[in-house]
């Protein structure tokens, strides 16, 4: 059987038989997913690749405390964003004596890395939501491109959906303010 | 300022005190249950006007790129690790965590043998000496002071005499003036001979 749905998924995961088929298949389900979340936070592909593989051996071994309270998604989510700021800190503490040192290498990663497309505006686009503090980037990132509701997110960063909705439309407001000055 | 003292203060003044109990303002009967709603509503609904005309205009585009094949050979790489019984984390700070335990373990498995050796070897010879100590401490002080003038002679050599010593004693008290003279004449090894002899044998 190919569980098609969460709650499918989740069946299979009780049963420990079939937990590694489970595990497969959530690999098969979110592993896109929570890739792009990891790499619009890191922006380098080769980062991104140890996060995301570290996001998915912590989420194997903590498959006894998954109780199916959260939703698989925003449980895989609250993973992927606590390795990608453990990841982000480590690098700041081992490389930077300055947060805004770790900016500027993640805004050279996106110019200078590889795995990028990108033209002119889509560039100074990324660059505008790297200039944004840390959790305001998250979400932003969250709603503005996986368009995750705001109590999806607020089940990730543990904050108040009113709290959401505020910081958003600061960041909106941020990144408009940015890309069309830089437009005009 | 709790009631108390308002109504304490408004003691002479029973109107407005009255007037006081009642709300001037009325709402709807369920406003505030839809207000929250509303005001959610409001919220998202400026959120996505603010969303101005250049951001509205670009693509939610994906501009990150993966290398070909990625997501599968991904995926066969997770399966892989998390077949083994000790999966293993492949960051370099979950490395650098491991070689720290490995470090840990080889000292704390240095300081046991060390700790062994000390038990086996460096225990045994300290009681030794105690009990050397012991030994001397039993001999009298004169005896003691004659060997030490003596030239090579170590404590060890001077508890060992004055044990073989000690067991001759108790070989020659056994035997009476006569036999001991009788033994001496029909050896005819001379005292001072036997007395080496014995201290050979013992």
């Amino acid at each position: 059987m190919v569980a098609t749905t969460e709650k499918e998924i989740i069946d299979l995961l009780i049963d420990p038989v079939r937990r590694r088929e489970a595990f497969s298949q959530i690999l098969e389900k979110y592993q896109r997913m929570l890739y792009y979340h990891i790499r619009r936070m890191v922006i380098d592909h080769d980062d991104a690749n140890d996060v995301l593989q570290n996001t998915f051996i912590k989420a194997w071994k903590g498959l006894d405390n998954f109780r199916g309270d959260s939703a698989l998604k925003t449980w895989l989510y609250r993973i992927a964003t606590n390795e990608s700021i453990t990841f982000l800190n480590a690098k700041n503490k081992r490389s930077f004596s300055d947060v805004n040192d770790l900016q500027n290498d993640l805004k050279h990663s996106l110019s200078e890395g590889r795995y990028i497309q990108a033209d002119e505006l889509q560039l100074k686009l990324h660059e505008a939501i790297l200039s944004l503090p840390e959790r305001q980037r998250l979400v932003f990132n969250m709603r503005y491109y996986d368009e995750m509701k705001y109590e999806e997110i607020s089940e990730v960063l543990g904050v108040t959906t009113g709290a959401l909705k505020a910081s958003y439309h600061h960041a909106v407001k941020k990144i408009e303010a940015i890309i069309t000055g830089v437009a005009e | 300022m709790n009631t108390k003292h308002n109504d304490d203060e408004l003691r002479e003044a029973p109107l407005l005190s009255k007037l006081r109990s009642a709300e001037f303002f009325q709402v709807p009967g369920d406003y505030f249950d839809s207000l929250k709603l509303e005001l959610e509503d409001k919220i998202e609904d400026e959120t996505h006007l603010a969303e101005g005309t250049v951001l509205k205009s670009l693509d939610r585009q994906n501009i990150f790129l993966t290398p070909e094949g990625y997501f599968e050979r991904f995926k066969a790489q997770i399966l892989a690790l998390t077949g083994n019984a000790r999966m293993v984390s492949l960051t370099a700070h979950d490395q650098n965590k491991k070689a720290q335990s490995r470090t840990i373990y080889w000292l704390s498995a240095a300081a046991a043998v060390a700790l062994l050796c000390a038990v086996v070897w460096i225990l045994p010879s300290t009681r030794k000496s105690d009990a050397l100590e012991v030994e001397l401490a039993l001999l009298p002080t004169e005896d003691l002071i004659d060997a030490l003038d003596k030239e090579n002679v170590d404590l060890h050599h001077i508890v060992e005499v004055a044990d073989i010593e000690a067991s001759y004693k108790g070989f020659t008290e056994s035997l009476s003036d006569e036999q001991i003279e009788g033994l001496l004449d029909g050896m005819q090894i001379p005292t001072h001979e036997l007395e080496g002899i014995l201290l050979e044998e013992l």
